[in-house]
């Protein structure tokens, strides 16, 4: 399923585009630690996140993560959103919680209703 | 579902409440930070999630939380575990990632709550 | 562990001494001042504000302060009133402070997942008063009110 498949079905407001919509997402990685997310997340993968600021693109870069998705109607800050931008990386933002995006995209990833 | 059915679907060690197995567990909120633990405004329920601080086990004092299920393999000091049994708090941990964790318990018809609306800096 | 006193009019009071740093009992001292109040007959929602309440206002002597502070809670038959305090660094600019996401917390802070940003605006939004005071190089002070209510059926829950 590619990310932008994704986002359409699980109504995702979309923050910056990215690059490719058209690559496929291999996973998703749930949490807020940075160090955490360099440390366990892999290439590919759609993040979600509450983190809304400060390096989340930077992460996202370095990881190879496919997309990032803000949790519980957080919204990227405008600083971040022109990052991302620029770097091509993919930020939505949902009004599900952290646990209700997991859950859904687990479900779509396996190709269950959502 | 019941709190041994969660033990066995994401393959958990039981570290505190082992008696509680019965325990109704429908609704859940994943989190690591502190802030946004405490915006949790659903009572009685039960928090996923990486951070094995001691405040995580103190907040889930104030907020009513029934249950914590750490992942990542995380577990908490000794000390939190024996904290954590005294207030009837049942503690789980699995080696599954958090995005893992929460997919099986969505899957398996666990609710997500209710937070409090996040005001961001814009 | 502090035992709570009565004030000569009466009123229950709760002094806890904050340490700065002092991340291994951050949030200690709020958990034992809502179970407290629980005991004393403070309903659930309210015991669970002051205790929302302490927490933040604990965690910010522990990660700010510059040697600690106090935390105070008197209980009046109307009101739970709560004061942080401490006498160092204080805040420069306090429209910023206050604004959700704002942060200056250090990195053995953030890496723990503390310093979000969220402390005073989660203070000021669960209290029904809240006035904050600080001056840099003096201090801080803030003040948070919560009007009880007698209900105890609040509709969130039977949690203690």
């Amino acid at each position: 399923m590619t990310l932008q498949e994704l986002a359409r079905a699980l109504n995702w407001d979309i923050q910056s585009e990215g690059a490719s919509p058209e690559a496929s997402v291999s996973g998703g990685y749930c949490g807020d630690l940075l160090s955490h997310v360099l440390a366990s997340a892999k290439p590919g993968e759609v993040w979600i996140t509450i983190q809304h600021h400060a390096n989340i693109i930077a992460v996202a870069q370095v990881v190879g993560l496919a997309g990032i998705v803000l949790a519980a109607g957080v919204r990227a800050t405008d600083a971040v959103v022109d990052r991302a931008r620029t770097a091509g990386v993919p930020v939505f933002s949902s009004s599900d919680t952290a646990f209700a995006l997991a859950g859904r995209i687990e479900r779509a990833l396996a190709g269950k209703t959502c | 579902m019941r709190l041994d059915d969660v033990a066995t679907l994401v393959e958990a060690d039981v570290l505190a409440g082992a008696g509680r197995g019965e325990l109704v567990i429908d609704r859940a909120y994943a989190v690591d930070l502190l802030s946004d633990v405490l915006a949790l405004t659903d009572e009685r329920t039960t928090l996923i999630t990486g951070n094995v601080s001691p405040q995580v086990i103190r907040v889930a004092e104030i907020l009513n939380v029934i249950a914590i299920v750490f992942v990542r393999g995380k577990r908490p000091a000794p000390s939190i575990a024996a904290r954590a049994e005294q207030l009837g708090i049942p503690l789980l941990s699995t080696k599954k990632t958090m995005f893992e964790t929460c997919g099986l318990l969505y899957g398996n018809g666990v609710r997500p709550c209710k937070n409090r609306p996040v005001e961001t800096m814009e | 562990m502090q035992e709570p006193t009565r004030r000569d009019d009466g009123v229950r009071r709760f002094v806890h001494h904050i340490k700065a740093r002092d991340i291994e009992h951050g949030g200690s001292a709020s958990a034992q001042i809502k179970r407290e109040l629980r005991e004393g007959g403070v309903s659930a929602a309210d015991a669970r504000r002051a205790g929302i309440v302490a927490f933040e206002g604990e965690m910010n002597l522990i990660v700010y302060s510059d040697r600690g502070g106090i935390l105070e809670v008197d209980v009046y038959p109307d009101a739970i009133e709560i004061l942080i305090e401490d006498d160092g660094p204080g805040i420069g600019d306090i429209d910023l402070a206050l604004t959700p996401g704002y942060s200056t917390a250090p990195d053995w802070a953030t890496e723990l997942g503390f310093g979000a940003g969220m402390g005073l605006p989660n203070m000021q939004r669960t209290s029904d008063g809240f006035e904050i005071h600080s001056h840099m190089g003096q201090g801080t002070r803030v003040r948070c009110r919560i009007e009880r209510s007698e209900d105890d059926s609040t509709g969130i829950g039977q949690g203690t």
